[in-house]
């Protein structure tokens, strides 16, 4: 069972004694010398109703995807994902997360989509020492947290809305006007963009911040357009996206304002919704599943046979986070009582995943991948990116900006 | 002043929007005496059975023509079978059974249709931009406008000048009475429920286009829908019409002007109007 | 047993059933605690609700103030829990107060829109307001107090003290219903123009029953932020005031004691429905539309009354 700090329970300790003591008499073998064969228990912490719910779902299948390939057990543990919803709510996260851990007996928790959920987690993190291999939520500060056994394999937002930042300078203006939904992601998201953009030179215009949630963007369009930069960068995420998006080219916008932003705002959550009213949208993102190299054509391939449509950017965290449990379990023999070392092993990971090469910041335990410069465009009769500039293994600062 | 004039046309293009969803639920709580929740569900359900019929047959126009069917059976049902029974105990009872349902509906449209967010597409005749000095505004939003006017046009004329109107509107204002006189009340108030029904149901199917369509969309015109209603008065279409363009101008405007308080905007106007004028704008004193 | 010793002997048990919790290990007191925290929330919007005859869809403003009071004086002063707590309830009940001043102008459908749209305002600073509040992300780093030097964080001694929260609002709420001014709250919904007719200040006692709740929900708020240690604007979002309400119908309006009996059928549902399903709303929306057209006593009041039943045939 993972060790806790806190005092020992009573009942417990004396469960525990007489099974052992029990177990003795019988001669077998107590239950803690066996336990590398026990199953693998991980726990899966995502949103699975609500607004996210096809999120935390292909985040799921990514990970099964990947279980499935190698066999389903990892150094003769059986796997078992035991997945529970946190509903974007940050309190509902944190008692599912308690199940997870001391209920259940969980020996690793991943997931975790949403950021305020993520960040309430953290002090439970911090003071329970679960072992969390984070495969979703972007929120920066989860890179400053210096908890030993957090890792992160989807992304830390700051370096790739930055890089962006300093690309648009090179290759679309040197003015922006910004526009972000008023909720923390949208505003760090926009500082993150600004800390590349500025830091080269350029200007702002104007920040706008519609309130998340939004219906009706017709009156920032309309400001947009009597401003008529040369182009503006944004993020909306989810429903907020789409319409966003779909009103920008409603109003005609993008002929004389090009359309760039973050790459959540045109991904596979959005772009079907999207439609024709993205083509044309330029964005940064770690992925982009038209990437061109072996790992993601055969990872797009198996998704789409096993589950009969595209895989998006939460399937690929699931691929991967699942991949970086299997190689490093296997170096430890399954053994995950002994956290330090798994700790060590973790950190040392360097491989080719669908999205590029990765491998973890020493110091933030968060990835060292590219950034990929996309645009939207019709691939074979779909609306999907395709990768117009890489910028290879972007580190991000070592402490907090 | 062509940002002036354009904002205008926004505002009363959003205001279009907004008195299309919330026609329904002023007329039912008017007519009927019923809160009813679940007016957010319908025009969700009204939005997706739209993009089934459009699948189906693969023009827009038939799923405006039709997506208020299916609607308007669901609203039936739940009138015949539930809404019914609680018509004696009042207005915490239907609350909170609409409530009730309200998570019903919307884990019923996530099984059905999945959780992904949809596309309503519209028919190329409505899509791109209309020029008239110096103002844009998109065609679909003209249509919106039109196609608002006119549903308020009909609907006037239906309530003031038909007899169906005239009995639906002795049926609200005496029901005992007129029920004495030969109307069969009972049946009045189920068809006034399948109108406001069908009403939301159309209103989602315009907005779908432009709001896209997902399972949480009954949430978020839920709470437009109440703050127009309120502001114009329960129970009267002419104070959902001219609540919903002076909120649909008030944010417009808002969002425009005083971008930092948009949100605040709309929740002081209700605020300031349910205490100075509870009743609404043009309310019957309903409460 | 004649009913007083009846009563002292059901505190007694509830007493004794609450010491033991903690025996069943850390994650089922963690569940516990939840309910009693939720349970406070629902019996403080019974006062309103089911004694003075006012539906409120604002509650979860004095709950969500409350705790932010907490971890925010907690965070950014270092200001121990135990001042943030006081403090807490003291900010929710002047804010309940105020609001309720407004509020009750108003009553009916109109009162329910304005009780929302307070706490929607309320929402919309702390969405903003993202220094102080941290925003949509939270706030974190909350340090438990201590008491009499042993550390909160010991997830039993949490519990006791949220039990005793618990304890404590349950009393208060009995006490308040015998008294008079129970009476009067009782009065009030049953007849609101009689009331006035016999000559009572109506406004003012429903200012008094809505500044109460709202302090009686701050309590909830505070222990809220005690267990997690984290608040962020979900807490003021207006689901948690439908949820609230779905608690207090669940359990009946008619005691003090069903709403938390309907605040540990809900999250019990719900937690046991969502680690089956992916569609758990469908089912608490079914059992809530079963209650409300069949149980409208709720369940602890349909289970009261068979009760009754059985013991007069």
């Amino acid at each position: 069972m993972p060790h806790t700090p806190q005092p020992p329970d009573r009942r417990r300790f004396l469960t525990g004694a007489t099974a052992l003591g029990a177990a003795s008499l019988l001669g077998r073998a107590p239950a803690v010398l066996a336990q590398s064969k026990a199953p693998l228990k991980i726990g899966l912490l995502n949103s699975f109703s609500k607004v996210f719910a096809a999120l935390g779902n292909a985040n799921l299948n990514g990970m099964t995807l990947y279980f499935e390939q190698i066999g389903g057990t990892i150094a003769g543990r059986k796997i078992e994902i035991i997945r529970e919803d946190d509903e974007i709510n940050p309190q509902v996260g944190l008692q599912k997360l308690k199940k997870l851990v001391e209920s259940d007996n969980c020996d690793l928790i991943t997931g975790i989509q949403a950021s305020n959920v993520a960040m309430a987690a953290v002090e439970y993190f911090r003071q329970s020492k679960a072992f969390y291999l984070c495969n979703g939520a972007g929120v920066g500060d989860l890179s400053y947290t210096g908890i030993p056994y957090l890792f992160r394999c989807s992304i830390s937002t700051q370096p790739i809305h930055a890089t962006f930042g300093e690309w648009y300078y090179d290759n679309v203006a040197k003015e922006a006007v910004t526009t972000a939904s008023d909720f923390a992601g949208g505003r760090a998201t926009v500082g993150e963009f600004k800390a590349g953009f500025i830091k080269k030179g350029g200007k702002i215009t104007k920040e706008i911040y519609p309130p998340l949630g939004n219906n009706d963007f017709s009156a920032y369009l309309a400001d947009i357009r009597s401003i008529a930069p040369p182009a503006t960068y944004n993020f909306y995420a989810g429903t907020d996206a789409v319409r966003f998006v779909k009103q920008y080219d409603e109003y005609g916008l993008k002929a004389k304002t090009k359309l760039t932003g973050s790459g959540f705002m045109v991904e596979s959550d959005t772009l079907p919704a999207q439609g024709k009213s993205a083509l044309g949208a330029l964005s940064s993102l770690h992925y982009a599943d038209t990437l061109d190299n072996p790992e993601n054509k055969k990872f797009v391939a198996d998704y789409r046979a096993k589950f009969n449509e595209y895989p998006s950017v939460y399937s690929e965290y699931g691929y991967i986070a699942a991949r970086i449990l299997h190689l490093a379990l296997q170096q430890v023999d399954g053994n995950t009582q002994d956290k330090d070392k798994l700790r060590a092993v973790m950190r040392e990971l360097k491989f080719n995943a669908p999205r590029g090469p990765f491998r973890f910041n020493p110091v933030t335990q968060s990835p060292i991948q590219n950034v990929y410069i996309r645009e939207v465009a019709e691939v074979d009769g779909r609306i999907t990116n395709k990768v117009i500039q890489t910028i290879r293994d972007v580190v991000e600062p070592p402490t907090k900006t | 002043m062509e940002f002036v004039a354009t904002q205008l046309v926004n505002g009363l293009a959003y205001g279009v929007l907004l008195f299309l969803m919330s026609a329904g639920l002023s007329l039912i709580f008017g007519l009927m005496n019923v809160v009813n929740v679940a007016h957010g569900s319908f025009f969700m359900l009204g939005a997706f059975f739209a993009l089934a019929i459009q699948k189906w047959t693969g023009s827009f126009w038939a799923a405006l023509a039709l997506s208020w069917i299916p609607a308007v059976a669901v609203g039936v049902v739940m009138e015949r079978v539930f809404i019914r029974k609680l018509y004696a105990r009042g207005h915490l009872d239907q609350v909170l059974l609409t409530f009730g349902f309200t998570f019903v509906f919307v884990d019923l449209v996530r099984m059905v249709w999945g959780a992904d967010i949809r596309e309503l597409a519209i028919p190329d005749v409505l899509t791109g931009v209309v020029e008239a000095g110096g103002v844009i505004v998109p065609k679909y939003r003209l249509f919106l406008i039109v196609f608002g006017g006119l549903v308020g046009l009909l609907l006037w004329l239906f309530l003031e000048r038909s007899r169906v109107g005239a009995m639906v509107r002795a049926g609200v204002d005496d029901a005992f009475t007129a029920t004495g006189i030969g109307i069969n009340v009972p049946l009045l108030f189920a068809a006034v429920f399948a109108l406001g029904v069908g009403l939301a149901a159309l209103g989602g199917t315009v907005a779908g286009p432009i709001l896209g369509l997902y399972p949480g969309m009954d949430i978020e015109i839920l709470i437009p829908a109440f703050i127009v209603v309120v502001i114009g008065g329960m129970g009267s279409l002419r104070g959902a019409f001219v609540a919903s363009l002076f909120v649909g101008l008030v944010d417009t405007f808002g969002k425009a002007y005083f971008p930092d308080f948009a949100l605040f905007m709309i929740y002081l106007l209700m605020v300031v109007v349910l205490l100075t004028r509870p009743q609404g704008l043009f309310g019957i004193g309903k409460a | 047993m004649d009913a007083r010793a009846k009563r002292i002997a059901g505190w007694v048990a509830l007493i004794v059933a609450l010491a033991l919790v903690p025996l069943s290990g850390n994650y089922a007191t963690s569940l516990a605690a939840e309910v009693l925290v939720f349970a406070i929330f629902a019996m403080s919007l019974d006062l309103l609700i089911g004694y003075t005859g006012l539906l409120s869809f604002g509650h979860a403003a004095f709950f969500g103030v409350s705790a932010y009071t907490m971890v925010i004086l907690g965070v950014h002063l270092g200001w121990s829990g135990w001042i943030g707590f006081a403090a807490g309830i003291v900010v929710s009940a002047a804010l309940a107060a105020a609001i309720g001043f407004f509020s009750i102008r108003v009553s009916g459908i109109p009162f329910l829109m304005l009780t929302m749209a307070f706490a929607q305002l309320l929402m919309s600073v702390s969405v903003k307001w993202r220094s102080v509040t941290g925003g949509t992300d939270g706030l974190s780093g909350f340090r438990r107090p201590t008491l009499f030097g042993w550390s909160l964080d010991d997830r039993a001694l949490q519990f006791y003290v949220i039990a005793a929260g618990f304890l404590l609002v349950l009393w208060f709420l009995r006490r308040l219903i015998a008294s008079p001014l129970g009476s009067i709250f009782i009065g009030i919904r049953e007849n609101e123009q009689r009331m006035r007719a016999a000559g009572y200040p109506v406004q003012r006692f429903k200012l008094v029953s809505f500044t109460i709740a709202g302090a009686l929900a701050g309590i909830g708020g505070g222990l809220y932020a005690l267990q997690n240690a984290f608040v962020s604007s979900d807490i003021l979002h207006w689901s948690l005031s439908g949820d609230a309400i779905i608690m207090v119908i669940l359990g009946g309006t008619g005691t003090v004691i069903g709403p938390a009996i309907g605040a540990a059928m809900f999250l019990l549902i719900k937690n046991v429905l969502s680690s089956r399903t992916d569609y758990w709303l469908l089912w608490v929306g079914v059992v809530f539309i079963a209650c409300v057209m069949f149980l409208p006593q709720g369940v602890w009041g349909w289970v009261r009354a068979r009760v009754a039943a059985w013991r007069s045939r």
